[in-house]
This record gives C-alpha cells, structure tokens and sequence, in this order.
C-alpha cells in the first residue's frame, strides 16, 4: 500500500506532468484562459488517464508488442471520443469553449507515455492510482495557471470578481500563458527541492 | 503475447472492435441528452431575443440562417434569427438575434462562442458594448460594421476582431429577417400602388392576373403579375403597374430569393432598376440592359439578377399589349 500510495504522489509532485515532466504543453498553454476552463481540460484528461491506463494494464498480456502503439491510440482514443460525448450532454458550454482540445486530448503525450511508462509494465491497481496521481497532478497545474491567469490579467477568479476594471490583458492572451507556465515552474521546482 | 501476423490482426481487430461498440453504445446513450441540451439552449435563447409570445411557428432556412416567427394568435410579433460567422478570433460565433416586425432589434443571445476569456468573450456578459450598440435600434438605420470601420458599432475592448464577426453575424441575420417578412407581406395591398382609382378588379388574362383600376368607369391603370425564372437564385416575381397609356406607373418585388447586398436590392425604393423604368412608356424604350444596348441600369454586381427583373417587366408588358389591343 506504501508503494501504491508512492505511485499516487509521485504523479501530482515529483513526476508533475505540467512542471516537472513538461508534457502536454499545447493544452496547458491553450486552455488555461480561465481557471473553469483549465479545470474542466484537466478533469477530461484525468478521466481519460486513469481509464486507459486501467485498461491497457488489463490488456498488456494479450497485445503483441509490435502493434502496442495503435492498439493503445485506438483504446485512448475511444475514451476521449466518450469524453467528448458526455461534455457535448452534460456540460455544453465548457465542451463549446475547450472546442477542439478535447478530441486532441488522443495526442497528448502525457496518456500515451503513461501507457507505454507504466500501464504496459504494471497492475491494474497501481496503473489507475498512477492515472489519477498524474491526472490530479495535471488538473492541478492547469487550474493553477488558470486562476493566476485569470487574476492577473482580468481580475476574476473562477469568473467572479476581485476587484473591478480587469487586469493586464497580457495574461489572458499568449505570451501571458508562457510567462505564467515559466515562473510557476520556478515555483514549483523550489518548493519541491526544498521538501525533498 | 507473441508478433506473429496472426496474433497482430487479430488483437487489433478485437480491440478495434469491442472500442467502437463500446463508443456506439455512450453515443446512444448520450444522443438524446445532446438533443435536449441543444433545444433547451434554443429554446432560452428564443425566450431571450423574442417579445413575449403565444407560440413559434416552425423554423426555416433562409439565406443560411434559421428563422424561427413568434406569435401571438395568428399575427407574427418577432422573429427570432439564428446566424453565424466563422470570422472569430477562435472560430465561428453563433449568435441569436430578435427582431420586431418593424426592423427593431429586440435583444441578442450568444449562442456559441470560443473567443478570449475577458475579451472577445465578453459578447456574452451582459449588457456589453456590442449588445448596447443594437440592442432596440432600428436595424435599417445602423450600419452594422464596427466604429473603427466607419460603422455604428461600439467594438469590445481590445477584441475588435471578435467584435467585427458579431456585427457580421448581425448583419447576415438582419438579411435573413428582411427576406422572411419581406414574404410574409406577400399579401400585398395592389391598391396601394396603382393610380388614384375608385375601383380594382381582378381577372385572368393569357395565364397572368391582372388587376384593373377604374376611376369612373375608366381604366386608369393595369397592374400585372409576371415573372421569370432566370433570376440568380430562381424565381423573380414582380407586381408591375401600367397606367392606361403603358407608362409605368411602379413595380413592386413579389417575390425574390437574389443574393443579400446585391440582387436583393430590387426590393429597396429607389433602385437603379425601377428608376430606370419608372415613368418611361415601354413602347418607346428597348427593354433590356445597358450593357446589352438597352435602356434598363443594372444594379452592380448583380447583372443576372437585373436581366431576370427586366424579363419579368417585358413579360408583363406583352400582357398589357394584349389587353390594350
């Protein structure tokens, strides 16, 4: 259980896909506009994570090596297309605002590398808790930068007001998404360094 | 497992199989809360745009928009207009717009939208620049191109892109409204544009409905039904008036599905079209284009168009030469 619970924590701090690992970044920089729509690509990703790492630890005895990889796009992608689904049914309007990052959660590096790292070598119950530990962590770090980019550059959080008049728009646009990633990053690694 | 061929295809092929079963099934599943969603978002947006209604009559497509008619009883109180733009700082806008049967703009729903948080997606807060800049204003007398383009629009903040596809996407559905309730008068009051008369009747004459004016048992004017096919998009229907010596006395568009901005500008008073034709006795002048050696002024950029126009007057005169014989 110690081991397993390593496995978990180790996603959201020393292997953090977003400030540690830096992968999929494409997202990260794209959807943290706000703080409700970094959450809302985190948790997608984290359902997606957690359930084709389940299944791809099920089915590594039976998939031949030599086509694990379009076997495991083709389990991923399934899931994210039922992700797309449930969004498009139950929550709309964050499905409308993510638009075309759902489905190009299939392609993002931090799922197949999880597969391939540690689903295709583990158990079914140490590869959920690493899909939920990574998923959280990502969850976390996009949110992250979401509110700091949400409060900085317009003065709201989770869309409700902090003070009045905005903030400097900067944040909100591109550039701001680099700077934000970069300084949190720095953040990150110095309060995790000194933990450890 | 072993790489051999057979192990290959056939891993592939079970997972291949039982995921897209998998994926049929949640779509079932889903398929109708995905229905319900949209509808009920339509449906709130409806509510938002349109006065107070009784019921909507049934959506139509027109110049690819939706147009859906509020009512109360039988007389149409709204219309509310479902349009787009693909020219979003993130994509397309979909937008609902209300319009009261004089042209007024009543309220604007966003339907969609993925523009920056705290900038272009600011078209959806509430009672932004852009819905202040129409809300209630007679759609007719605005210019629906942002400030910085020379029209009326108040842009958003630092999002003139976004806010220049939400004017676009105004203006596509105000044409849209202008084509459904331009139809809807098709019940039209021949009276009112014939000359002074104090009585009208109707007859058949050769297939073509003309209605005859009479002022003390004269006739003091002939309006008649014509129209060609030839127009850009079909038919072109006209209600042409000829006094009783053949002068053309007007010519109202019946009917007309002519791209919005150029063929559709028959419909405006004060066309280059019934300006070149008003007043003028058809015997006397060579009904065609200019560009083809008549006396007839195109609208620019819409020569298809006017050729179809023309046709229907020369159609339409052909009939009053029969009765005038």
């Amino acid at each position: 259980m110690g081991k397993n619970l390593k496995v978990f924590t180790d996603g959201i701090l020393k292997n953090n896909p977003t400030f540690v690992l830096v992968l999929g970044m494409c997202p990260t920089l794209a959807t943290t506009t706000s703080a409700l729509n970094g959450m809302g690509m985190g948790v997608a990703t984290l359902f997606v994570l957690v359930m084709s790492n389940i299944v791809i630890s099920l089915l590594k005895s039976v998939i031949p090596d030599k086509v694990r990889i379009p076997a495991y796009i083709v389990v991923i992608s399934s899931f994210v297309t039922v992700v797309q689904l449930l969004m498009q049914a139950y929550v709309q309007d964050l499905y409308n605002t993510l638009g075309v990052f759902i489905p190009l959660i299939v392609v993002n590096c931090i799922i197949l590398g999880r597969a391939e790292a540690f689903a295709s070598k583990n158990g079914v119950w140490a590869s959920a808790l690493d899909g939920l530990g990574i998923g959280l962590g990502f969850t976390l770090s996009l949110t992250a930068i979401g509110i700091v980019r949400e409060v900085l550059g317009n003065g709201q959080i989770f869309g409700m007001d902090i003070w009045q008049g905005g903030g400097a728009l900067v944040f909100v646009l591109s550039p701001g998404a680099f700077f934000v990633l970069g300084y949190l990053m720095i953040l990150f690694r110095r309060l995790t360094a000194k933990t450890n | 497992m072993k790489s051999s061929l057979k192990n290959m295809v056939l891993m592939l092929f079970v997972i291949a199989l039982v995921c897209s079963g998998a994926v049929a099934m949640v779509y079932k599943v889903t398929e109708e809360p995905i229905r319900q969603a949209k509808i009920k978002k339509n449906q709130e947006a409806l509510e938002l745009v349109l006065p107070a209604f009784g019921s909507l009559a049934e959506a139509q497509e027109v110049g690819g928009c939706v147009v859906t008619e509020a009512l109360v009883g039988q007389d149409v109180v709204g219309y509310a207009v479902k349009s787009s733009s693909p020219n979003g700082f993130n994509g397309a806008i979909d937008l609902m717009v209300g319009f009261l049967p004089d042209g007024t703009i009543n309220n604007i729903e966003v339907l969609a939208q993925a523009e920056t948080p705290g900038l272009g997606a600011n078209m959806s807060a509430k009672d932004n620049a852009l819905i202040g800049s129409f809300k209630q204003k007679d759609a007719s007398k605005l210019n629906m191109t942002v400030k910085k383009d020379g029209g009326d629009v108040d842009a958003l903040t630092a999002a003139t892109i976004s806010s220049r596809a939400y004017a676009e996407a105004v203006a596509l559905a105000y044409e849209a409204f202008k084509m459904v309730s331009a139809s809807s008068e098709e019940v039209f009051n021949s009276a009112s544009v014939m000359p002074a008369h104090d009585e009208v009747f109707t007859s058949e004459i050769d297939g073509a409905i003309v209605h005859t004016a009479t002022l003390e048992g004269h006739a003091v004017g002939y309006g008649i039904e014509a129209s060609s096919q030839k127009g850009f998009n079909g038919l072109v229907r006209l209600f042409v008036v000829f006094d009783a010596e053949g002068v053309i006395y007007d010519i109202v568009v019946l009917e007309q599905n002519e791209t919005p901005g150029l063929g559709s500008k028959m419909c405006e008073p004060d066309n280059a079209l019934i300006k070149s034709l008003k007043g003028k006795n058809l015997a006397r002048v060579k009904l065609a284009l200019r560009s083809e050696g008549g006396a007839v002024d195109a609208i620019s950029s819409a020569t298809i168009s006017s050729r179809a126009y023309t046709e229907a007057v020369a159609e339409a005169w052909q009939v009053f030469k029969k009765i005038n014989l």
